[in-house]
């Protein structure tokens, strides 16, 4: 339908033409300027002087500032849940990488030596 | 507000389906390096004096170059939703820049580590009894490295998606297709950034 010839008075208005597969878009300057305020809190996070929680709050900060350019600069929020699939799966298989090798790497035989 | 309707499995473009699948085994690809980093770390606390030698600023920069060239290629994308030729050669054009600026502080960086001995061999480290911290330069350089590679497929498939859709006027939805993956490569570093160069 021409929405010219439909809305006399809408003349100049700016007709947003929608991809076949629209997903729409967010507000990306506000998503943007929320991952710079993210990282200067990683920056500012990293001055504090035990390294066990600096690893916890920037990589924490690192875990949200990724989910939100899946979310809304890659659109994932709108993506079927084959993607979804495809990405947990990626995911599990880093986790149990992580889970396997790391009685290998990490010393943990403090932990299994028997009692005398 | 709009309520969009979530797509299904059958609804996706074959394009964007392809770059999700890749980008799912680029995760694995660099989230076992990033696991195996963080399980060393845990190991070898002498792997945080390492770390301070790395260039903080060089990397802060270029955290901040990274996430700019990923807010243009969304505008990029919008641009594509308009057909808009201008706008889109605008912000793919920033984001190749951002690329080479990124490219470029790397460069920096390699330049005066390499100059220090912080080497991938590591002989100068081996050589004063530092075998395992030269471990952590074979995991800077491997990282940073591939990251970089990554970085320059693509500023390459963003210049030649921009140049066939702009020349032919079809194929618009290649430019999210491309942006996907260079999306992909800021994540990567999002992670890389502060595990190499902020705990140490």
């Amino acid at each position: 339908m021409d929405i010219h010839s439909s809305n006399p008075g809408l003349e100049h208005e700016v007709v947003v033409p929608k991809e076949p597969d629209y997903h729409g878009h967010p507000n990306y300057l506000k998503i943007y300027l929320t991952l710079l305020g993210l990282f200067a809190l990683t920056v500012v996070a990293s001055l504090l002087h035990n390294p066990l929680i600096v690893f916890f709050i920037v990589f924490g900060i690192s875990i949200i500032k990724g989910t939100l350019v899946l979310l809304y600069f890659m659109h994932l929020k709108w993506e079927p849940t084959l993607i979804w699939i495809m990405l947990g799966l990626a995911l599990l298989i880093l986790l149990f990488l992580f889970i396997g090798t790391y009685p290998d790497i990490v010393p943990v035989q403090r932990y299994l030596v028997p009692k005398a | 507000m709009e309520k969009i309707k979530k797509l299904t499995w059958r609804e996706i473009p074959q394009a964007r389906l392809a770059v999700w699948t890749l980008i799912a085994g680029e995760f694995v690809i660099f989230g076992g390096l990033i696991v195996m980093y963080i399980l060393n770390r845990l190991k070898y606390e002498s792997w945080g004096e390492m770390a301070q030698h790395t260039n903080v600023w060089a990397g802060t920069i270029n955290t901040f170059v990274l996430l700019t060239s990923s807010y243009f290629v969304v505008k990029a994308h919008e641009a594509a939703v308009h057909k808009n030729k201008a706008q889109i050669k605008k912000w793919i054009w920033l984001t190749i820049v951002c690329a080479f600026m990124f490219l470029g502080i790397k460069s920096y960086e390699y330049t005066h580590e390499i100059m220090h001995g912080f080497t991938l061999p590591g002989k100068h480290l081996v050589a004063e009894g530092l075998g395992v911290e030269s471990r952590y330069w074979s995991f800077y350089y491997t990282m940073t490295g591939l990251h970089g590679l990554h970085v320059i497929a693509g500023a390459l498939a963003l210049f030649f998606v921009m140049r066939n859709v702009t020349k032919t006027d079809k194929n618009y939805q290649r430019i999210e297709a491309a942006g996907l993956y260079w999306h992909m490569v800021d994540i990567i570093w999002i992670f890389l950034f502060p595990l190499i160069y902020l705990i140490h």
